[in-house]
């Protein structure tokens, strides 16, 4: 009993082994494409792109194509129509889509690029732009976290537990009833958006923005050290801490405010930019990504 | 630049470029006009209150009426004049809304409820309407064009609004953490009269 453990346990190493050791560019490719059809799924982007009724025809008759040539994934003249086609719907939606939406427009750049790229340095092109993207964003948005005035002082945080139902999960942990507080609050936010009567609100709980205050400075640590370590060379020993703050990161913002398209953008550019000697890293990445999928279907 | 005898380098270089370019463009745009820090590719949101819940009201204003409409999040136009609202587009908009017909069922309550022709039931709510969540929330973001034909004909029970001033404003909610009051703020807002 103990050796047909034993050997089962073997047999699973050796295949966990395997899976997370193949090299980036060789998986990337196709979980972007998968991820990117989730996302089109999964996001608003299905609803305000419906002036662009063939780009899910095109995902949905290259995803064929994909499955009856699997080695079109690495081809430029595969990726290019998709990149093309996805940069029109951007152009026109520049100011409606979302950031994320845009950041996948570099990402899916990125991908065509790769492929004109030499194999053998492939992985590490898609390894070096892909912890550049994720330090970019990070920096660009505590640049202005650190120039606005709303961030630190907690009054965005503020705004947004009086007027998101983004943060249902609060009504566990407060020790006052938050959703009828919510109700109240967004009717009034209705009416003044209606009426343009303006109203009070001396009747929320001083926790609420205590809270704020405290949450806004916990996302602004985690990010600004994301931007710092995401921007080292791999050379430095410090880095290794680096995939660790992401996945806190994904987990403790994303999975909240449900951000489909950052999170699986993150899950990506975070899968990227890890190495074949980083099989535990990868499989961590793998089963936030999994264990979310599953909570949003 | 040795380092650019690979190509992969000179893409690399490319896209960052592009990238740090749109970023600049994004902040100036930022300091200078009316768009919206949560759009436009400049990665500002969740960092400023400014931006978020914005909306556009459409007045009709004569001598005896004043009918106020809030449209929809559905339309592509209205969408980009409400995240980047400038005075040409908004005249751009206003001369639109202007050409278009407008009607009001005066047997339904409440009666200075426009709407406009077509699509019929588009554009909802008046000053004096309060509405449910359900028919707020019902209307999501999406991006159809309006469209550019304007019917002949005027459904039966319907009358055609008459109006010497169409007004189209952009307000924002502004909250004031020192005397904890929320009020609106006028961004913008542009009118045209009818000759």
């Amino acid at each position: 009993m103990t050796n047909k453990l034993i050997k089962l346990f073997n047999a699973f190493k050796q295949y966990y082994s395997h899976i997370f050791s193949v090299t980036s560019y060789q998986f990337i490719p196709a979980l972007t494409y998968f991820l990117l059809i989730l996302h089109y799924y999964f996001s608003s982007f299905s609803k305000y792109g419906v002036n662009y009724p063939f780009m899910f025809s095109m995902f949905t008759f290259s995803l064929f194509l994909f499955f009856l040539f699997p080695k079109l994934i690495n081809n430029f003249y595969f990726w290019l129509p998709l990149t093309g086609y996805y940069w029109l719907f951007l152009f026109d939606y520049w100011v409606i889509c979302q950031n994320h939406d845009i950041l996948w427009g570099y990402w899916l750049l990125a991908i065509t690029a790769s492929c004109l790229v030499p194999t053998e340095r492939r992985s590490k092109f898609l390894s070096v732009n892909a912890s550049l993207f994720i330090a970019f964003v990070f920096l660009i948005s505590i640049i202005h976290k650190t120039i606005s005035q709303d961030f630190l002082s907690g009054h965005i945080m503020y705004y947004q537990f009086l007027f998101s139902t983004k943060f249902l999960f609060l009504d566990y942990l407060l020790p006052f009833d938050y959703l009828e507080l919510l109700e109240t609050t967004l009717t009034n936010l209705l009416n003044l958006q209606e009426n343009l009567e303006p109203f009070s609100i001396e009747f929320i709980p001083q926790k609420l923005r205590t809270l704020a205050i405290i949450f806004a400075k916990i996302v602004y640590i985690l990010e600004l050290l994301i931007a710092i370590l995401f921007f080292f060379p791999k050379k430095f020993k410090v880095i290794h801490y680096r995939d660790f703050l992401l996945l806190t990161f994904i987990c403790a913002i994303y999975f909240i405010l449900q951000l489909n398209g950052f999170l699986f953008l993150m899950v990506l550019l975070g899968l990227s930019q890890t190495s074949t000697k980083q099989p535990f890293i990868r499989f961590l990445y793998i089963s936030i990504l999994l264990f979310y999928i599953t909570l949003i279907t | 630049m040795a380092f650019l005898k690979h190509k992969e380098y000179i893409f690399s270089i490319t896209l960052f470029s592009i990238i740090t370019l749109i970023v600049i463009i994004h902040f100036l745009f930022l300091q200078t006009s009316l768009l919206s820090p949560w759009s436009g590719g400049g990665f500002a949101m969740f960092s400023y209150t400014k931006g978020s819940d914005r909306q556009i009201h459409i007045h009709f204003i004569d001598d005896e009426t004043h009918c106020a409409i809030l449209p929809p999040n559905k339309y592509k136009e209205l969408l980009k004049i409400k995240h980047f609202p400038t005075k040409e587009n908004l005249e751009k908009m206003i001369r639109y809304l202007n050409n278009m017909t407008w009607v009001y069922n005066p047997d339904t309550t409440p009666k200075t409820r426009p709407y406009m022709l077509p699509p019929l039931p588009t554009l909802q709510k008046t000053t004096y309407f309060q509405n449910t969540f359900n028919e707020y929330f019902r209307f999501t973001t999406s991006g159809n064009n309006m469209s550019p034909n304007t019917p002949d004909m005027i459904p039966e029970g319907y009358r055609k609004l008459l109006y010497g001033r169409i007004d189209l404003i952009i307000f924002e909610p502004v909250l004031d953490f020192n005397n904890k009051k929320i009020s609106t703020k006028e961004l913008i807002k542009v009118s045209h009269y009818n000759d």
